[in-house]
């Protein structure tokens, strides 16, 4: 059994550490996986509204021609930040909101590799999310497209502040993802429960792994290219001007590094939350489980090859655009290998179609077609007409709306009753599915048509006689049946907090680790770290070994494992000092993080104001690192002779063998 | 079994799925992470090559004999930071103390070299960050680059001071590991800079 | 075990051994400067390849024994080798989009370097029947401005399309004038210049000189382009 001796000096920060686990000021200073994931989740979705009240503003000046709604600077910082919140704000925070929850329990750990660190890229999100937002209020949002082509966000043609706020708050929002990233790598490199090697990881899981190492290696390429703009208008290079010897191509390139590696960030999440439900509601294994794993990662792989099929109209000449165009098509096979895994998942499987399993079947199709049209793209020929077209904006919000959006969908009622305890109302759920596939479809649909005919992208109005008029108003009924469909989704997730069906552990009788602890998990996630034996852990512990019995429903035997808390059925109201968990002492919270993130905050109002501001900010951000690093993971106890404490990451167990 | 008392919860934190420390497998993904970082800058410094519109040219303002020296500082620093390491691997913190302050000393004296290059540049030979391309991007790769030595710099005066408080004990060799990991990495990036802008100036 | 395991770790250099390290890497470093200073080596196109592996070496050295790459577990040397690949993939593959991998420092997107050779290239004009004005404004002959061809190939160029249309130009921006006629007009620059040739060539070098504020940026234009261009806008039926 192992004890904890604190360290004899005194922390150098004598301000007291509060221990607070209720109340508004234990969500400020909470270190806490599940709690970061719930502020990760929440901003999210406040985001997602925003994003789709931009939405809806620009369908109404659309839906008619010569539309007077808005004018045409409104409307270029509408599309920009629709495009910006929606990418930034919405898919990767809800996708690091399910990254937070679920990794550790379906690892078997009992939190993060560095809960603090956890709790600091949130509050940096946040202060990139609020920062990046600030525009509105002075009526200079960011309005050079969610891709600030250069040189029009170059002085003097952006002579405002919407490309300062953007390119701050993006170089910001860039620092919480490469933070988030490193915490969850080691997390699942080193914190798995013994005896899940690595493929024995959910998929889920290794989709998580090689989506933050995309990340990792391709965020810093949009820090430098972000960077290199600001130094152009701040400091007067001309890295980016060509009056100055440079070269607006410098960007397009740097920004497509990392643009195209971001898209494989946004759904491959989406992809690993399909692959679990989708087993789970056909009770069968996934299909091909480790061909979905290698997919992934050769689509990771893949990702850092095809980025010039954003510039086929660039002019890069032949060779190039026939390299990235093979490239481009290569990287279709694995996301078709993937697509016929997930149906032959299904296949001859018992299909219980919830509300999660409508989503994640809703996601297979609207991705097929997104994909289709993405493929059709990879031809350079056939791209030159397509691009700066509304083909375009139809390919990529069926991938990444009828894909990642509904992928995450999915996911929330697929865990949401493992997180709140209850269970959500199915029929509710139903109307949301239903009214969002006609919605999005209605909207999005009629835009390969329009596009191919030639209507271009990111104009705030078009002539009367195109041709256009019908598509486009009906394009705008679909967004307005789409914004319905989010009320009721909201009404159902707010109803069910309260009034829906207690859960329990298991409701859905799935296959992977989170089910085997109550609903919503105690503070500690887990009692006694389970043993692992197999993918798919938890099922094989309710069902033994034995293959496809699993399929024709009914459990063999009882349970008998190690660890699975099914036949306590604790409901815990409050996480942490329920059943046994007393001698589980979990990292203790701290302020250090959002102290930090305030100060980046500040630093970044100061390049836009005064360097002298930033100078304050600065002072923050340093007095953060320096109490941080002094403060101890647990704040100190008085020792105590018989009770033993165990800190996060000495959990009673044998060391296991590098895989 | 009998785990040790630990004051610092990493050194038992190698129960871990792969046996290595958090935190050094954290350090290194985060290596990995900032190898993109300088390659972005690099890349931009060699697309720009060339395409100055006017001087002053790097023929103009490189000097190699100097920055030789400001090379070989940052370079047997590195081999000070080794030896602070293998000092407390052996309990031994005076010698701690002794390699990190050499260390950061050589540490130091690239970044006044880096400075005075710097001054020079700007007040004699009038390259400035908005005079060319080359001004743009020399700045642009190396301040940076010299940002992560101030950095450690200041990494490695703080672990002095902690040493000298007697809070540093072969225990926590760790901590010492970490920054000297770090440090070599900007070593190694030196290396690339060093060869690339100015070995390969022309 | 858990104390232990530091000195169990792996083989550790001794002291001795990094200092050897370290005079290895402090002799290539001598190296290195020594070959930046032989001519020969530099004509030959040898500098850049003997330094690169030379630089390669220093790297292996430092990240083999100081970082202990050598003697540590695998897996850190696959997280750095990661980063270290794709970073140098990087480099390479934007130096090839640029031009800069086979012939490093002469760029060949550059636009002013592509100007440049147009005019060099340029053929002289074919004697063509001038079009007669018949308007308000005098006639004059473009020829007599400058090349209309090679005014041409600079309207295009330098992406005035852009913002303006022009008769037998395909494409064209509506953000400034469409510039049919223009002989014609009574005046530039909406009205603030009086249309001659002077008056358009110092008007293209310098807008914001004669209408600050104006939305035709500065397009670095040389004299001898202006009066190019100047001449293509006056051929424009």
């Amino acid at each position: 059994m192992a004890t904890l001796v604190r360290p004899a000096a005194r922390p150098l920060t004598s301000l007291p550490r509060s221990q607070a686990m209720t109340g508004l000021w234990s969500w400020i200073i909470t270190v806490d996986h599940k709690r970061i994931a719930v502020l990760y989740g929440a901003t999210a979705f406040i985001m997602f509204l925003l994003g789709g009240i931009e939405a809806l503003i620009m369908r109404l000046q659309l839906a008619t021609p010569n539309g007077q709604v808005v004018d045409a600077d409104t409307f270029n910082q509408l599309f920009t930040m629709h495009g910006t919140t929606m990418i930034f704000l919405v898919i990767m925070p809800l996708s690091v909101a399910f990254f937070n929850y679920i990794v550790p329990l379906q690892i078997g750990a009992r939190d993060v590799a560095f809960p603090r660190l956890n709790a600091l890229s949130y509050w940096i999100f946040l202060a990139g999310g609020i920062f990046i937002n600030l525009g509105w209020l002075i009526g200079q949002a960011p309005d050079a497209g969610w891709f600030g082509y250069a040189n029009l966000t170059e002085k003097p043609y952006a002579m405002g502040l919407n490309t300062d706020f953007w390119l701050l708050g993006l170089q910001i929002l860039g620092i919480a993802s490469i933070l988030g990233s490193l915490n969850f790598f080691v997390t699942i490199v080193n914190l798995r429960a013994p005896g899940m090697r690595m493929m024995r990881m959910p998929v889920f899981c290794w989709m998580t792994m090689v989506t933050n190492i995309l990340m990792l290696l391709a965020f810093p390429v949009i820090t430098v290219a972000l960077v290199l703009l600001m130094f152009d208008r701040q400091f007067g290079t001309h890295f980016y001007i060509p009056s100055g010897g440079g070269d607006p191509q410098l960007w397009v390139h740097l920004f497509w590094v990392f643009g195209h590696p971001e898209v494989y960030i946004l759904i491959l999440p989406a992809m690993g939350i399909v692959s679990q439900v989708l087993p789970t509601f056909s009770r069968k294994p996934l299909f091909g489980t480790p061909f979905v794993i290698y997919s992934g990662i050769a689509i990771a792989f893949l990702s850092f090859g095809v980025w010039a099929h954003h510039m086929f109209a660039q002019g890069l000449g032949p060779t190039a655009d026939a390299a990235f165009a093979f490239s481009t098509m290569a990287i279709a096979v694995p996301t078709g290998v993937k697509i016929f895994n997930w149906i032959g998942t299904m296949y001859r499987g018992q299909l219980h179609f919830t509300t999660a399993m409508l989503f994640s079947v809703g996601f297979i199709a609207m991705f097929i077609i997104g994909g289709l049209s993405g493929v059709m793209h990879a031809s350079p020929p056939a791209d030159l007409q397509q691009n700066n077209t509304y083909f375009i904006v139809a390919h990529f919000h069926y991938v990444l709306f009828g894909g990642a959006i509904m992928g995450l969908f999915s996911g929330i009622y697929y865990w949401y009753p493992k997180t709140i305890g209850r269970l959500m109302n199915e029929k509710l759920g139903k109307w949301h599915f239903w009214l969002m596939m006609l919605g999005f479809n209605l909207t999005f649909f009629p835009m390969h048509w329009i596009g191919l005919d030639g209507m271009p992208r990111r104009v705030y109005t078009y002539p009367e006689g195109m041709g256009w008029d019908s598509y486009n108003m009906a394009e705008t009924i679909g967004a307005f049946v789409i914004a319905v469909s989010i009320l009721i989704f909201m009404y159902n997730a707010v109803w069910s907090m309260r009034h829906g069906a207690v859960a329990g552990n298991d409701p859905w009788d799935a296959r992977t680790l989170e089910w085997s602890i109550p609903s919503p998990p105690p503070h500690y996630n887990f009692e006694e770290i389970p043993v692992v034996t197999a993918m798919d852990d938890w099922w094989h512990k309710k069902y033994g070994d034995t293959g496809h019995e699993a399929a024709h429903g009914a459990p063999a035997a009882p349970p008998a494992m190690a660890g699975a808390s099914v036949d306590h059925d604790v409901h815990t109201e409050h996480a942490g000092h329920g059943g046994g968990g007393h001698h589980i002492h979990m990292p203790d919270p701290s302020y250090f993080p959002i102290i930090l993130a305030f100060g980046m905050f500040v630093m970044a109002l100061g390049v836009i104001t005064n360097y002298w501001i930033c100078l304050v900010g600065f002072c923050f951000v340093f007095a953060a690192i320096y109490g941080w690093s002094f403060e101890p993971v647990s704040a100190p106890e008085p020792p105590s002779g018989s009770a033993e404490s165990h800190p996060v990451h000495e959990t009673p167990r044998t060391p296991v063998a590098a895989h | 079994m009998a785990v040790e008392a630990a004051p610092n919860p990493v050194v038992a934190a190698e129960h871990t799925s792969t046996g290595l420390n958090h935190r050094k497998v954290l350090m290194w993904t985060f290596l990995g992470s900032e190898c993109m970082f300088f390659a972005s800058l690099i890349s931009n410094f060699q697309v720009q090559r060339g395409r100055s519109l006017n001087g002053p040219y790097p023929d103009d303002v490189i000097n190699i004999p100097f920055t030789s020296i400001s090379t070989f500082s940052l370079l047997m620093s590195s081999l000070m930071m080794v030896l602070a390491l293998a000092a407390i691997q052996r309990n031994d913190v005076r010698g701690l103390k002794i390699w990190l302050l050499a260390c950061a000393f050589l540490g130091t004296l690239f970044l006044g070299g880096q400075f005075f290059e710097f001054t020079q540049f700007v007040a004699e030979k009038g390259l400035k960050l908005s005079t060319n391309l080359f001004g743009a991007s020399f700045f642009v790769l190396t301040g940076f680059h010299g940002t992560h030595v101030t950095i450690g710099v200041i990494w490695l005066i703080s672990l002095y001071f902690a040493a000298a408080r007697g809070r540093i004990t072969v225990k926590d060799s760790l901590s010492v590991e970490l920054a000297g990991l770090y440090w070599h990495f900007v070593d190694i990036v030196w290396v690339a800079i060093f060869t690339i802008v100015y070995l390969l100036k022309v | 075990m858990a104390a232990t395991h530091i000195q169990h770790e792996e083989h550790h250099p001794s002291a001795r051994g990094y200092v050897k390290v370290a005079t290895v890497l402090f002799v290539i470093t001598i190296f290195e400067v020594a070959v930046y200073y032989i001519e020969p080596l530099r004509v030959l196109d040898l500098l850049a390849p003997i330094l690169l592996v030379l630089s390669a070496l220093k790297f292996c050295g430092i990240g083999g024994w100081y970082m202990h790459l050598k003697m540590d577990h695998k897996l850190f040397f696959v997280f750095f080798a990661a980063g270290v690949v794709l970073a140098a993939t990087l480099i390479i593959a934007l130096m090839a989009l640029f031009g800069e991998l086979l012939e490093p420092g002469k760029p060949i997107i550059s636009m002013n370097t592509e100007l440049q050779r147009i005019a060099a290239s340029a053929k002289p004009q074919a004697e063509e029947p001038a079009t007669p004005a018949g308007g308000l404004q005098p006639y004059i002959n473009p020829k007599d401005i400058g090349n209309v061809e090679l005014g041409r190939e600079f309207w295009i160029m330098k992406g005035c399309t852009g913002c303006h249309m022009a008769p037998n130009i395909p494409g064209g921006g509506q953000i400034g004038p469409n510039q049919g006629h223009f002989s014609q007009r009574p005046t530039i620059a909406g009205g603030v210049l009086p249309n001659t040739p002077e008056a358009v060539e110092n008007w293209i070098m310098d807008p914001q000189k004669y209408k600050p504020g104006t939305l035709m940026p500065n397009l670095s234009v040389t004299e001898q382009q202006a009066k190019d261009l100047t001449a293509f806008l006056y051929s424009l039926p």
